[in-house]
């Protein structure tokens, strides 16, 4: 903003250096009847004419019934071939009538008057109105005194340079008013949606109001440009175009100390709302209204700066220190427009009411922008913070997981060298002594002890056995039975009829569990073998409601199971089932074979599967049978 | 798997229990259609004798004086690769079978069980494969099918080798595996056989994985 006027400056200074290099007669002084002439002042010795300095405010320096003639002679010394222009770097307000030479070139039109209010003129000279020696130009100015304004330094020179002079003014204090007011409204809309997007920070919402009010209320004064019914209106909204995005930046500079001040936050509002009022009434006082609420709004940014620099962390901010800077340039510019309008300063120089916005907005912009990058900071520290912490506690729960599962590991492992002792003790231990007192007697046929030795063998196989890996599925140990056992079956001419469907795994089949399945289905089969005369067995597993069911079925002699003598084994099977973790049902009948149904309850928590799946129809891989994954 | 023999199969073996390849012998030389073309007593002679040429069918007893008997596996079936190997094992635990298929045996056979004919398996396991047990195929699968499906990428096995295993973890024998996915008995006995081949290529694949993990390579 300050290169922006230091470039306005330059470009004025540049004019004004130009002026003469470029022919352009500047006039710094005129003559004035010093009383109201009515009619054209054509006789010069009729009049009193008396020197006055331009440009000349009528605030400070009345003119006479609020009309005034001024004259201005000057003689060129060159041929006027060229076009020339008169320009004025501010149209008065009152009306104004330009002549040369006696001869009429301009009057102010009802269009300057609306639309390039306050902006540069531009008057043509029509060719052959100026001549080479001496010329004089009249101005008539007409209309009632006004604070703002008077009638301001003349130049006339070549049409070109000053059309260049006039374009440059009109977008400084024409067009750009619009530019910033878009830019503003467009930054305040984003503002808005980060709003909204984000933790809804108070502070980012006072500033999309500021630049949004600045916004509507700089398009609303445009359309009023327009109509001749919105006079009021539109000081209304020139007013609020000036200062009214204030409110919302005053309010921002207390939320960015982190304070809250309701009652003086309403106090504003009234403030505010009262100044518009009083704007919007006309009459004798209203440019004491407009002066005395434009300087309080100004003022008021260089007051709320102050909680700012008092709160502990953010006096030493450099956005913080920048934002006092443009809060009290702010002020600044503001007295430089009112010391303009009251007659202190030339009023030829330009208004920076328009750069006050743009300049306090964007330092008040700094210290948003290092708001939110600070969030976003704090936001990735914290998140990094987070994973720390998760990853120390997953760390810790590993650590601790692992413990646990190396005690139960080792506690399984114990229980496991205990139980295989117990049953070498009392399976294949007491087989050994046995053989070996047999041996030892010289009594013991070949055949015998082969026997022996072959089923002590046998023994060892089935504690093997029991502690292979079956992943929990009941059908490789049934399946394992059969295919340790296959010679003996084949060699017996026994036939199976085999039905094993995919089984839920049970993630709770111990080897003690597999050895006691294992033993019921041996038992079972020698009996088939050995007793019953079957010739066929049918094995079926399947999941039943809440279990899995074993059943073995032979076609043999059977027996009365009404009339089952004790110790003929059944009891020795119940045993095996209750330590299978599992029930057994015995079913026979003289004549019709035998029925043994081992039921396997499941683990509450399985999950429901589709029934009715038979194998020819199993689709792969099943479940129950996927690899579990990596425990131990 | 009556299938006839035209010319006899070439067997030799290695064993370091004087007694059990006693027995060994006298099967194989009971038998008509096999022929035994060498018996070790140690790993050392065993690849003295390969080095003259592999025969058929090579039977590996893992528990050697001089060197472990999967270092043997190995050897022939990256020496020797239509060499059948089988190892032999009194327990047929699942530990030393996986590690015998891994290392590139196509089988394996139980010693010191009871009237239990050595040539007899041998013929069976010529006449196609390995008597897999539940126990083996369930860990087989437990190798070779992912955890999880695999979203890119395809499975190591395909869903009728799945199948397979999957009967014969179930205790089905291979004709009823057959049966039940209507196949021929000798079309289960090729699916098994590439069954292996993945096996051991897969564990071949998984230690180089691990050694590039442990940057070793």
């Amino acid at each position: 903003m300050r290169a922006l006027l230091a470039a306005l400056l330059f470009a004025c200074a540049a004019g004004a250096a130009a002026a003469e290099a470029e022919r352009v007669l500047s006039f710094e002084r005129a003559f004035t009847p010093g009383l109201w002439v009515w009619g054209f002042p054509g006789d010069e010795a009729a009049w009193a004419w008396s020197p006055i300095t331009l440009p000349h405010n009528w605030y400070a320096d009345p003119p006479p019934a609020s009309r005034a003639w001024y004259r201005m002679g000057f003689t060129l010394d060159y041929a006027p071939i060229g076009s020339h222009s008169i320009y004025l770097a501010r149209l008065p307000l009152a009306d104004l009538t330009v002549y040369v030479n006696q001869r009429e070139i301009w009057r102010m039109s009802e269009q300057y008057a609306k639309g390039a209010a306050l902006t540069a003129v531009l008057i043509p000279v029509p060719n052959g109105v100026l001549r080479e020696g001496g010329n004089v130009i009249h101005l008539l100015a007409e209309g009632n005194a006004h604070w703002f304004h008077g009638v301001p330094r003349v130049y006339l020179g070549d049409a070109r340079v000053l059309a260049e002079w006039a374009g440059m003014r009109r977008l400084i204090q024409g067009q750009m008013i619009y530019i910033v007011a878009a830019a503003f409204g467009a930054v305040g809309l984003l503002a808005l949606w980060l709003w909204l997007r984000g933790g809804r920070d108070a502070v980012l919402f006072w500033y999309a109001m500021s630049g949004i009010s600045l916004f509507i209320a700089t398009a609303l004064w445009y359309l009023t440009l327009w109509r001749d019914d919105a006079a009021g209106l539109r000081q209304v909204l020139v007013f609020l175009r000036f200062n009214g995005y204030m409110m919302p930046l005053l309010i921002l500079h207390l939320r960015l100390a982190q304070r809250r001040h309701p009652w003086l936050e309403g106090v504003l509002w009234l403030a505010l709302a009262a100044a518009v009022v009083s704007i919007g009434v006309r009459g004798p006082w209203q440019w004491l209204a407009w002066s005395g609420w434009g300087i309080l709004f100004a003022a008021l940014p260089a007051f709320f700066i102050i909680p700012l620099l008092r709160a502990p962390g953010l006096r030493r901010e450099p956005a913080v220190l920048l934002l006092l800077v443009a809060d009290v340039a702010a002020a600044l510019m503001n007295l430089h427009d009112w010391a303009i309008r009251l007659g202190w300063i030339d009023f030829e120089r330009p208004y920076l009411v328009y750069f006050v916005a743009p300049f306090v907005m964007l330092a008040a912009a700094v210290p948003i922008i290092e708001r939110l990058m600070a969030g976003v900071a704090a936001t990735r520290r914290m998140n990094i913070e987070l994973e720390r912490r998760v990853d120390a506690k997953a760390r810790e729960l590993e650590s601790g997981y692992e413990k646990l599962r190396r005690a139960q590991r080792d506690q399984a492992l114990a229980e496991e060298r205990r139980r295989i002792m117990a049953d070498m003790h009392d399976g294949l231990g007491a087989r050994l002594v046995s053989l070996l007192s047999v041996a030892q007697s010289g009594r013991a046929r070949p055949e015998e002890l082969s026997e022996g030795i072959a089923a002590a063998l046998d023994e060892l196989r089935l504690t093997i056995d029991s502690v292979q890996p079956v992943e929990g599925d009941v059908g490789v140990v049934l399946g394992n039975v059969r295919h340790r056992m296959r010679s003996v079956f084949e060699r017996a001419g026994m036939r199976f009829l085999w039905n094993v469907s995919t089984l839920p795994r049970m993630d709770d089949l111990t080897p003690e569990r597999i050895l006691a399945i294992q033993r019921i289905f041996l038992e079972v089969f020698s009996n088939a073998l050995k007793h019953s005369g079957a010739r066929s067995v049918a094995v079926s597993a399947a999941r039943v409601p809440g279990a899995v069911q074993i059943v073995i079925a032979d076609d043999g002699r059977g027996f009365d199971s009404l009339a089952v003598r004790p110790g003929n084994g059944l009891a020795n099977l119940r045993l095996r089932a209750t330590q299978a973790g599992g029930t057994l049902i015995v079913e026979s009948n003289a004549g019709k074979g035998t029925r043994v149904t081992l039921k396997l309850p499941l683990a509450e928590a399985e999950p429901p599967e589709p029934s009715g799946r038979s194998d020819e129809e199993a689709p792969y891989p099943i479940q129950g049978m996927s690899p579990e994954p990596s425990r131990a | 798997m009556g299938a006839p023999v035209t010319a006899p199969v070439t067997i030799a073996l290695v064993e370091d229990d004087d007694e059990a390849r006693g027995r060994l012998v006298a099967s194989i030389r009971s038998d008509p259609s096999l022929r035994l073309t060498g018996e070790y007593r140690s790993g050392g002679e065993a690849l003295i004798g390969l080095d003259a040429g592999a025969p058929d069918v090579f039977l590996v007893d893992l528990g050697l004086p001089d060197m472990h008997g999967l270092d043997i596996v190995r050897h022939i079936a990256a020496q020797h690769p239509a060499c059948e190997i089988l190892v032999v094992t009194i327990f047929g635990d699942e530990e030393s079978v996986m590690s015998a298929l891994e290392a590139g045996a196509h089988g394996y056979v139980l010693k010191g069980a009871l009237e239990h004919d050595i040539a007899e398996d041998i013929r069976h396991l010529r006449s196609g494969g390995s008597p897999l047990s539940p126990v083996i195929a369930r860990q087989v699968l437990k190798r070779l099918v992912p955890a999880k499906p695999a979203l890119f990428g395809r499975s190591i096995l395909t869903q009728r080798e799945n199948e397979i295993l999957n009967a014969i973890a179930r205790g089905f024998t291979y004709a009823e595996t057959g049966d039940l996915l209507h196949l021929s008995v000798q079309t289960v006995h090729t699916h098994l056989k590439n069954i292996y081949k993945k096996l051991a290529v897969h564990s071949k694949t998984e230690a180089v994985f691990e050694a590039e993990r442990r940057r070793l390579i």
